[in-house]
């Protein structure tokens, strides 16, 4: 597996951030590639969408530059679904793996991979965060808008947010990840609030629609090795895609995923099906003509954004759940991503009343304990 | 700034033919051919040289005006400027300041500035923002596919205002495509156009096969062949045919909710109306009355209906198969 850093073959720094300790880390993790001094991101956005493909040109260079504005965000979830009252931190943007359906794309307008620098703002913001919620409990993750491990070789992150977060009891730390970077996670001590979570799909779908991001099964296997260490580990099935064939796919990687990882130690699975607001569309038919996703059977919902016809979403589901529920995940706390209370009732027999519920229900979970 | 002088001209001696200036040609000169009969030529038109001959810099109204009202000679400015990009920043420039650019016009002034040697970073940073476009290479690249359309779709387009995206979509097809659908496509109203150019587009492309098989198989074919439709009638029903093949399980739904609402025999004023898409459990049930009495009177009509069985059809039509 080649590390997705390695694919970087130019860095960006915004004037006056080599001084601040990640910027002069990432170079030196990285090694020899050209450096380019700015004086402002907009002088990448603009060079970048000179290029035929922005998007993809995008995933090869990365941007260190200190974030202005919060690190920490209430996850924007959607309009007119159920949310999880999750908190995000936004301290890489973006994503060196091309997935064909990446909101990414569409979303930011910077096509470059940034990492923001200026950590020292981003524990004192999450200390005053902690503190202003200090009476309720947090569940809050790094994989939103970017992959919590892809750039971890350079960053070492992960090291220093598992040894922030470890003593921090009334909050469960998510990294999300598509990777199998795990070797800064298995170097720490695990802790119990502190979850490592991966996004699967079939086979077929990460090959063809996950370009860049190891096969499905190693995916799994990186898990176990996380799980084996003492981590508790997560899972989002996330988006399904509707297929020919895709209810035996999804039930062989569900098959292969309880197989390999004891489910009391799962800290939850999130379901969602595939959604995106309508102008990615556009994009994934220019960058991806090859991809047949966007042309299922998918509407308009509440929210505005396609998603499959709802029929169809509560047989994906169905099955989805019959399948985690058969395979040895009877007793794993499942939830749904931007769906309605109609389908949480209709799948899962719960009715959450509001996004509060969710997150209750998510994060009074017993917790594992590691042997 | 380039030289101008101001001179009067035989309109006989201009080169109408060679339109390398022009930006659009797709114009009327009905209402200016009124304006100039009262009240004269009033701004004059800019002209320049290309080998030995006058041609129209900006202007292609006016000039085509006075010749349709058989005026010999006209004030011109003459514009001395050789290089073609400069002398084509006229037009565009001028057209700029009084009015907004069709996307076609867009099209065919990017194209130009692309032909005339402009570097694409100025047309991308410079140009997009001033024709209102996303300054991206992107959108560049399609604004000169668009121009490659072809005339008919081009005037068509232009006329009706198609918005980018559907003209961006059209450049996706083949041109056998394009013209195997064009003559539907041109009878229906713009929202339609642009949802049967993209069902039939995502339909050929899930399953692999042209837009000529699919407009000529089944009932596409039969519907081409109804010599009791007019043209609009059938484009009409091209249309509906490619959402249901675009949307199968949606159509189907749909169907069968009508079907049970049907079989409940409602008064008309009485509606039961559908969440969008189905997307919400909630039915609407639309009730038109004049007064307290034709409310009481329908409301004893929906509580008896609440007790059909049939009622519960309403929330899940396939529920009885």
């Amino acid at each position: 597996m080649i590390k997705p850093h390695t694919q970087i073959k130019k860095v960006f720094i915004e004037k006056g951030s080599l001084q601040y300790p990640l910027a002069q880390k990432v170079l030196k993790n990285l090694g020899p590639v050209p450096v380019e001094i700015i004086n402002d991101e907009e002088e990448v956005i603009e060079k970048y969408n000179l290029l035929k493909d922005p998007v993809g040109e995008g995933k090869k260079a990365l941007l260190l530059k200190p974030l202005k504005g919060d690190f920490i965000k209430p996850c924007p979830c959607t309009p007119h679904y159920l949310g999880c009252n999750y908190y995000i931190i936004n301290t890489d943007l973006n994503c060196p793996m091309d997935c064909t359906y990446c909101i990414l794309q569409h979303y930011l307008d910077n096509p470059v991979m940034v990492s923001h620098v200026n950590t020292n703002d981003l524990w004192e913001q999450l200390d005053r965060f902690l503190y202003q919620h200090r009476s309720r409990f947090i569940r809050i993750g790094t994989g939103e808008l970017g992959d919590s491990l892809a750039l971890d070789d350079i960053t070492e992150r992960s090291k220093e947010f598992i040894a922030y977060f470890r003593e921090k009891t009334r909050v469960n730390f998510e990294l999300k990840t598509k990777t199998i970077n795990t070797d800064n996670i298995l170097c720490e001590k695990p802790a119990d609030n502190i979850i490592i979570a991966w996004s699967l799909n079939t086979e077929l779908m990460a090959k063809k629609e996950e370009k860049g991001a190891p096969a499905v099964k190693d995916r799994i296997e990186a898990a176990y090795e996380v799980q084996k260490k003492g981590f508790r580990v997560a899972f989002h099935f996330d988006p399904l895609i509707l297929y020919r064939g895709w209810e035996q796919d999804y039930r062989d990687i569900i098959d292969r995923l309880f197989s390999r990882i004891d489910p009391s130690g799962i800290a939850w699975i999130s379901i969602g099906s595939l959604r995106f607001p309508k102008p990615l569309k556009t994009l994934i038919r220019k960058r991806f003509p090859l991809s047949q996703i966007i042309y299922e059977e998918m509407v308009g919902g509440k929210d505005g954004k396609l998603r499959y016809f709802k029929p169809m979403r509560l047989k994906l589901y169905q099955d989805i759940v019959r399948d985690i529920r058969s395979c040895g995940g009877k007793g794993v706390p499942l939830y749904f991503c931007m769906e309605s209370n109609e389908i949480w009732r209709k799948i899962l027999n719960k009715e959450p009343g509001s996004k509060e519920e969710v997150e209750a229900f998510l994060s009074l979970l017993p917790r594992f304990k590691a042997t | 700034m380039t030289n101008m002088k101001f001179t009067q001209i035989d309109t006989g001696t201009i080169n109408t033919k060679e339109r390398r200036f022009q930006i659009s040609p797709y114009f009327s000169v009905d209402s200016l051919v009124l304006s100039i009969k009262k009240t004269g030529l009033l701004n004059p038109p800019v002209i320049t040289k290309r080998e030995e001959k006058h041609v129209i810099v900006s202007g292609w109204r006016r000039i085509f005006a006075c010749r349709e009202l058989s005026i010999p000679s006209i004030p011109v400015f003459v514009m001395d400027e050789t290089k073609d990009l400069e002398a084509f920043k006229v037009p565009v420039f001028e057209n700029l300041s009084i009015r907004d650019y069709t996307q076609i016009e867009k099209a065919a002034v990017i194209r130009k500035l692309d032909g005339f040697g402009e570097s694409p970073e100025n047309i991308i940073q410079r140009y997009l923002p001033l024709l209102k476009a996303p300054p991206t290479r992107e959108v560049m690249d399609a604004y000169i596919k668009i121009d490659r359309l072809n005339e008919n779709i081009k005037e068509t387009a232009h006329n009706k205002k198609w918005p980018f995206a559907t003209l961006e979509l059209m450049t996706e097809w083949t041109e056998r495509e394009r013209q195997g659908l064009f003559p539907f496509v041109k009878e229906l109203s713009l929202n339609k156009q642009k949802e049967l150019i993209e069902n039939l587009f995502e339909v050929s492309r899930k399953k692999g096969i042209s837009v000529q098989s699919i407009l000529s198989s089944g009932e596409f074919a039969k519907v081409q062949k109804d010599i009791s439709l007019s043209p609009m009638q059938k484009a009409e029903k091209i249309r509906l045919l490619a959402r249901t093949q675009r949307y199968p399980s949606l159509s189907s739904w749909k169907e069968a909710f009508e079907k049970v609402s049907e079989n409940l025999n409602l008064p008309e004023e009485i509606a039961v109306i559908p969440s969008k898409f189905f997307e919400d459990e909630v039915i609407s049930i639309r009730l038109n009355v004049k007064n307290k009495k034709e409310l009481e009177k329908y409301a004893d009509k929906l509580k008896e209906l609440s007790s059909k069985k049939e009622i519960s059809l309403l929330f899940n039509p396939f529920s009885h198969d």
